[in-house]
């Protein structure tokens, strides 16, 4: 099924709606869920005579993104009517920035299995959202709250090759986004969209293939899926002699497959007209400074600082700043914590498996984690506990250290217990004594077994251990004794 | 001031354009509407001649950062009043009729 | 009629403050005008009676209880039916707005009302302010006041027709590309389009947002500077318009550019030729300094104001699809719904300039022409300026005729010459001033126009006393 002859050329385009109070061209509220229509005004509802009045803040939020993403901010940028009826579109047409975008030319560092790559970022604009259609069987209803809210639109070049790297490329942008504060960028509530356009070359050719663009992708995994699936489809034809259309589709997530949503044959022509209505915007160098000053640690450098800091893996280190919220918890915990390496295993090891929630949230307090890892990495706890306990700590709160004392799960480390109970297995299994005697090595496995079963888990793995070894020598010894 | 006539916009480039302007014109306007836009873009033709090595004007305004809105949330107008005007409302949403899902 | 009618703002209110009489009284005077004179002229869409007695009454009660007057307090105006008036409809002349009222009230018009100005209602202009004539209203008919054959102008032609046959003290109009002073010249009234972006658009519906000005109909000099102290300056709801920096009046002798494309034969009416160089006449024994210009490339500048009004109307229209407000069509799809909402409730010339507009934005057309237009836009507002460094007026014909026929059938060649008399102006964005300048033979007004450099409204008001032109009664 594979074609490796072909090779993938993806290029992103990805909506992110900007994080302020206001919309971008008046002062309705932007919440997420509000009754319907009730966000709305003259403006945002397009009614006569109204007019746009840009947002400060949304610009410096676009100007942030364009810093984040290492992108020139254009000294003067401009925006343009981009035209078409839709009954989202109040006032038929969206504005938006064409030829004069705010931000051009940045990049984006993204890490996968086969290494770190920049993906180059060709360009940056601000425009403002569209309505919400919901379609029911007695027509389509209209809600105009999001209509006007401030988005970005960023643009990437060509340069992402697979499902994986597309997917690492959406990971590594919405990690800057939302560190930089610039949008919650939550999928689900569609404050983050993607839209692929995906075409096929054959390996070591310049010449694309036919280009297909996939609409409003809502979750990484689906970017991934569609990718995967798009470029099947098209190897396929390819092998198969056949032609790719051009173009648009949408993933289809009960199909698990891209499926056609309408030839691209009558491309839109959205006729851009220059908005006579907002005149051109004026960024100076020294507006920049303060954006500039302002800018919070982006993830590439934490990644670098929790790597020097903690001594953690890079790996791991690339995990946790995926997702700004997940660092932030990391040291947070890291704090109360003297093992960070241990922490950071625990963490992603274990704890991941109970964060299903997008963004990273825990069920575990920052605190309740150190204090587990801690008792864990002194030994008074073995691990097996540990895992139990985080497992409760998920559906309760609850000092780990008191409930392991209160139930009996420290970790046995003393001396005489183990002895005490190491005789006691000694003397159950003369069967495995004699064949660790004759050399084999498992029978001290299974010893071990017994050990942990008859302490419940809590013997010290290590010291009991030492002590089994210790108390096997000693009988020899005594054995040769009574010999001699 | 004689401007030479276009001859070629034709009745099924009107009525292209009608389409994307969502707009019809009745049946037997359509001669004349033919003839009047012939008059006009013969008059935009003059436009082809002129000078092209400058920006096209888009206004000698500007306007700085500082100059912009802040950014603050105002209570939003009623909802009774934005829908007042509508021709089909229904649970607080406007509707029109179904469009096809894509 | 009552004399009191063809009186001046300032006139009015010394009688106010002198008790003579009382702006319920005044504003009746002028409602009992209109009963009169509407029958013949038809400048009215929408009178509310009711509301300015209200408002006259809170005036009257202002001044009774000492409360600090606006500077149009108790003085009756009317409104070209593009402003957005909370509760009023706005119609814009066409059947798509003819039952629409707006939440809200156009920038322009909450200024008035602080000024504490009484509004009479709302006037006829051609549909969506497309036209030259008022004929393009889908709502009504209005004729010059000075005879009922005649057109009143447009688009702003009822704005004109109001104030010239004393149906209000004075009227707000817009001006894309000629639409106060072409009407004014043909009513005899005076007719300011302001500096772009000296009074806000905010609320006012548009033709093309990067030409559409607000302007003053006043039946004198004095009126229209009043009134546009009220309303010229920023407004935050309209990020084009500007701070207002009146420019000085130069106390050197004025330099005056009299445009000498017009002169020559067959472009302009003898009467209309004769008058302009009368005013030049007069502008010289006054002691100006009168040179002559040409156009920078007239018939250029003609083709990139129609592509760009067409343009950017296609565009501004393109939001009346009968969804959220105006005409509602039938349909069972949505696409049927578009077009018959559209189609059904659209007149003929605001079809043509969609059609118009969207041809020109499809395909290569939009580098081709509309970006064309733009450049060419571009250098007539240099070679304006570059006029403006040399002269400090630029006088021209406000029209190549009088008010013509009503009905008449206008050649393409009349309709550019009209048009060229005053879309440079707006193309430059220019603060331009029709003059009223007496009648022809026939007892129709004539007019010239003055042009200057931005924010120089006062040297245009100025001006006009130079040309001697005297606050006539409109006697009609």
């Amino acid at each position: 099924m594979n074609h490796p002859e072909y090779e993938a050329v993806i290029g992103l385009e990805v909506h992110a709606e900007l994080r302020t109070a206001s919309k971008i061209f008046c002062s309705c509220k932007t919440e997420f869920g509000a009754a319907p229509n009730t966000q709305c005004c003259p403006i945002c509802m397009g009614l006569p005579g109204s007019l746009p009045r840009l947002n400060r803040y949304a610009v410096e939020l676009a100007i942030r993104a364009g810093l984040a993403l290492e992108c020139e901010i254009a000294p003067r940028s401009k925006f343009d009517r981009k035209q078409y009826f839709y009954p989202d579109l109040p006032k038929a047409y969206q504005i938006s920035q064409n030829k004069y975008p705010l931000c051009r030319n940045g990049r984006l560092q993204i890490r996968t299995a086969k290494g770190v790559r920049q993906i180059r970022i060709t360009r940056i604009h601000m425009e403002e959202d569209a309505g919400k259609l919901i379609h029911s069987p007695d027509g389509t209803r209209i809600d105009y709250n999001r209509s006007g809210v401030g988005l970005i639109e960023i643009v990437s070049a060509p340069d992402l090759r697979s499902g994986e790297e597309a997917s690492a490329y959406l990971r590594a942008l919405r990690g800057i986004l939302v560190t930089a504060g610039v949008s919650d960028c939550r999928m689900q509530e569609g404050s983050m969209r993607c839209d692929i356009n995906l075409s096929l070359r054959r390996r070591g050719e310049e010449a694309l293939g036919a280009r297909t663009e996939i609409k409003n992708v809502n979750s990484f995994a689906f970017a991934e899926k569609a990718i995967q699936c798009e470029i099947l489809r098209q190897s396929e034809l390819l092998a198969r002699g056949e032609r790719v259309e051009s173009e648009t589709r949408r993933f289809d997530e009960a199909l698990g497959c891209t499926v056609r949503m309408r030839k691209k044959e009558s491309a839109a022509d959205y006729r851009f007209l220059a908005e006579p209505n907002l005149p051109v915007l004026c960024i100076s160098q020294e507006d920049l400074l303060p954006i500039r000053a302002a800018m919070p640690e982006l993830p590439e450098e934490r990644r670098a600082r929790l790597c020097k800091d903690y001594g953690i893996a890079e790996a791991d280190a690339v995990i946790l700043t995926s997702e700004p919220a997940l660092a932030d918890y990391f040291e947070a915990s890291a704090e109360h914590c003297t093992d960070a390496v241990k922490l950071s295993h625990f963490l992603l090891g274990e704890l991941l498996r109970y964060c299903r929630s997008d963004p990273f949230r825990s069920p575990v307090s920052a605190l309740r984690l150190a204090e587990l890892v801690a008792l864990w990495c002194e030994e008074r706890i073995n691990g097996t506990t540990a895992k139990r306990l985080l497992a409760r700590l998920v559906e309760a709160d609850f000092s780990p250290e008191a409930v392991a004392a209160q139930e009996n799960l420290m970790q046995i480390r003393d001396r005489e217990s183990l002895c005490a109970m190491i005789r006691a297995v000694l003397a159950d299994s003369p069967k495995a004594v004699e064949d660790y005697r004759k050399g084999k090595l498992a029978a001290l496995r299974a010893l071990q077994g017994r050990l942990m079963a008859v302490s419940g888990g809590r013997a010290d793995p290590m010291l009991g251990e030492r002590i089994l070894l210790e108390m096997l020598s000693e009988e020899d010894d005594e054995k040769e004794r009574a010999c001699e | 001031m004689m401007i030479e006539q276009n001859t070629e916009f034709s009745l099924s480039d009107l009525m292209d354009l009608e389409k994307v302007c969502r707009l019809s014109i009745p049946e037997e306007e359509r001669s004349e509407f033919v003839e009047s836009l012939r008059e006009m873009i013969s008059l935009a033709s003059l436009l082809k001649d002129a000078p092209t090595d400058r920006e096209p004007y888009s206004g000698n305004l500007e306007v700085r950062l500082s100059d912009l809105r802040v950014d603050q949330a105002e209570s939003s107008f009623s909802r009774d009043v934005l829908l007042s005007e509508a021709s089909d409302v229904t649970d607080g949403f406007f509707r029109v009729p179904r469009t096809v899902e894509d | 009629m009552h004399a009191w009618i063809n009186r001046s703002i300032k006139e009015h209110q010394a009688a106010f403050a002198a008790g003579e009489y009382t702006s319920r009284e005044l504003t009746s005077a002028f409602l009992k005008r209109i009963e009169e004179k509407e029958p013949s002229v038809g400048a009215y869409l929408t009178v509310d009676a009711e509301g300015a007695l209200r408002e006259a009454d809170a005036s009257d009660a202002r001044r009774r209880l000492g409360v600090p007057l606006g500077p149009l307090d108790g003085i009756p105006y009317a409104l070209k039916d593009t402003f957005c008036t909370v509760g009023l409809r706005t119609t814009c002349a066409s059947r798509m707005l003819e039952h629409y009222v707006p939440p809200y009230d156009a920038e322009a018009v909450s200024r008035l009302r602080r000024a504490g100005a009484v509004l009479l209602g709302k006037l006829n202009l051609d549909e969506f302010a497309m036209g030259s004539s008022t004929e393009h209203s889908a709502l009504g008919n209005t004729r010059n006041p000075y005879n009922s054959d005649c057109v009143a102008g447009g688009s702003s032609g009822g704005s004109a027709a109001a104030v010239a046959a004393g149906e209000c003290v004075f009227s707000l109009g817009t001006d894309t590309g000629g639409s106060i002073r072409q009407p004014a010249a043909f009513c005899g009234v005076m007719g300011l389009k302001p500096t772009y972006g000296a009074i806000s658009r905010y609320g006012v519906i548009a033709l093309a947002s990067s030409l559409d000005c607000v302007g003053i109909l006043s039946r004198c000099a004095e009126d229209g500077e009043i009134v546009l102290s009220v309303l010229a300056g920023k407004d935050e709801k309209d990020a084009t318009s500007r701070a207002y920096l009146p420019s000085s009046i130069p106390s050197r002798p004025l330099r005056v550019a009299l445009v000498a494309d017009f002169l020559r034969d067959g472009m302009i009416a003898e009467e209309i030729r004769a008058l302009l160089l009368e005013s030049a006449e007069r502008f010289r024994k006054k002691g100006a300094q009168v040179g002559e210009i040409s156009l920078p490339s007239p018939m250029r500048a003609l083709a990139a104001y129609s592509v760009l009004t067409a343009a950017e109307a296609a565009s501004e229209l393109g939001r009346y699809d009968g969804i959220r407000y105006g005409f509602a069509g039938a349909g069972e799809d949505l696409e049927n719904r578009y077009v018959s909402s559209r189609g059904e409730s659209f007149g003929r010339e605001v079809k043509r300039r969609i059609l118009f507009g969207t041809y020109v934005m499809t395909g290569s057309r939009r580098e081709e022409i509309y970006n064309q237009a733009r450049r060419v836009r571009g250098d007539v507002k240099a070679s304006m300026e570059k006029i403006l460094t040399e002269y400090d007026l630029i006088l021209a014909p406000a029209t190549p005729t009088v008010a013509f026929a009503a009905g008449a059938q206008r050649s393409p060649a009349e309709m550019y010459c009209s048009d060229l008399c005053t879309v440079c102006g707006s193309l430059a964005g220019l603060p331009s001033l029709s003059v009223p300048m007496g009648k022809n033979m026939e007892g129709l007004p004539m007019a010239v126009q003055l042009t200057a450099a931005p924010f120089s409204e006062s040297l245009l008001y100025h001006a006009t006393a130079l040309l001697e032109v005297s606050h006539e009664s409109s006697g009609i």
